[in-house]
């Protein structure tokens, strides 16, 4: 005979809130007690229809209140912004940029590049750098022959004290640059210029200075 | 604009758990947006939000009805989290790519067993049941109705249905339990 209490039991059972020791002892009965076993049977499947009916009716009432509650609107909705994404994606690569220029910067003061020149004019030898002022002769100036490689504007002056010793050679060219020795006094320079004349045009100027120091002479 | 009560994540589930239609209406207000964004998004349509959004709270409202359920986690990752697993599981059936499909949210694993229910409800022992329970009577539906799903207390069964006390309840509702029984 299944009492009310045999109910609540195979309730508890279909809701697993039997205890460890309830849930041998049920178990143990299931086997033993065709009556019950058969019970628990039927009441599950009972239990199971009255929740998929109430499910499907609880569903419809959802439906309806929800049709209710668009009339109310809803929030607006914009996806949160994941700042561990966004550290990952731009702040990384920023950073490995930011690495790859500072050894960049460190390998290239270690390895300089060779000076190119930019302008259409005549450039220092880097090997031979210029002094900011030109070593001056120990003569006066008046004494000195300036040897200018173009014009008014020329970056290069040199100071010549003793003409005569003066000597020039052009001795390479790469790029459209010319490489030329000066040997004059006791020194020796190189320098380099985009002008392919400047032997003609040192030279012209030293026997015009010579040439006008035997006249006044 | 109709007004939107405002409650606490705790007070919420509380609200959900008692069956209160307020806090199932803040629910839609303040996540619907989301699961639609989530939706459509992804192949799917403003039907299938609403299609997914009331099985999602069909789902949460099971889930807090569960004695061992614990706010753990926000109340909106459970609901993204429901939502984002029934979807996955229509754009399968579908047959639809869902590898490309984002988690706008942060999403848990959460307990879906309640949607079983649905799946019962289309097995061929469930019309025996079905058609046992529609004539098993107003009275005894509410009341196996209010135990087996709503998992109402005998306390408040007694109140809702105007007993004297809960042993009248449980008494009623052992006489509904076994009519079924013997119907099917």
């Amino acid at each position: 005979m299944i009492t009310i209490e045999d109910i609540s039991l195979i309730d508890k059972f279909i809701n697993e809130e039997l205890t460890p020791v309830e849930l041998h002892k049920f178990q143990e009965r299931i086997r033993d007690d065709l009556e019950f076993s058969s019970e628990v049977r039927t009441q599950i499947h009972a239990v199971k229809g009255v929740r998929a009916y109430a499910s499907l009716q609880f569903m419809g009432e959802i439906k309806d209140k929800m049709s209710d509650w668009k009339e109310g609107g809803h929030k607006s909705y914009t996806p949160s912004i994941d700042m561990t994404k966004i550290f990952l994606r731009i702040f990384v690569p920023a950073i490995i940029l930011g690495l790859s220029y500072v050894i960049f910067t460190i390998v290239q003061k270690d390895h300089p590049s060779p000076v190119i020149p930019t302008e259409e004019s005549t450039i220092q030898d880097s090997i031979y750098e210029a002094p900011a002022e030109l070593p001056k002769a120990d003569t006066t100036e008046m004494n000195l022959l300036r040897l200018k490689t173009d014009g008014e504007s020329a970056d290069i002056r040199i100071d010549v004290r003793d003409p005569k010793t003066f000597e020039v050679a052009q001795t390479g060219k790469k790029e459209n640059v010319y490489t030329y020795v000066l040997k004059y006094d006791d020194k020796v320079d190189t320098i380099r210029s985009e002008q392919n004349n400047l032997v003609e045009l040192l030279n012209k100027q030293v026997a015009d200075h010579l040439s006008d120091t035997t006249k006044s002479q | 604009m109709a007004e939107t009560a405002t409650y606490s994540d705790s007070e919420l589930v509380t609200l959900l758990n008692s069956g209160d239609d307020s806090a199932m209406q803040t629910v839609y207000h303040d996540y619907f947006g989301m699961i639609k964004y989530m939706v459509t998004k992804n192949s799917g349509t403003m039907e299938d939000a609403e299609d997914i959004f009331q099985e999602s709270l069909f789902i949460l409202y099971n889930l807090v009805k569960n004695k061992e359920f614990e706010l753990t986690v926000k109340l909106k990752t459970i609901i993204y989290s429901i939502a984002r697993n029934l979807w996955l599981n229509e754009l399968r059936k579908r047959g639809k790519s869902y590898d490309s499909m984002k988690a706008y949210e942060r999403y848990i694993k959460v307990d879906m067993s309640s949607h079983g229910n649905f799946v019962y409800a289309r097995e061929e022992g469930y019309k025996q049941v079905e058609k046992a329970f529609r004539i098993l009577g107003e009275k005894c539906q509410k009341i196996l109705t209010m135990f087996y799903f709503h998992h109402k207390s005998m306390d408040d069964i007694a109140v809702a249905m105007e007993y004297t006390n809960a042993d009248n309840a449980k008494n009623q509702k052992y006489r509904c339990i076994q009519n079924l029984k013997r119907m099917i």
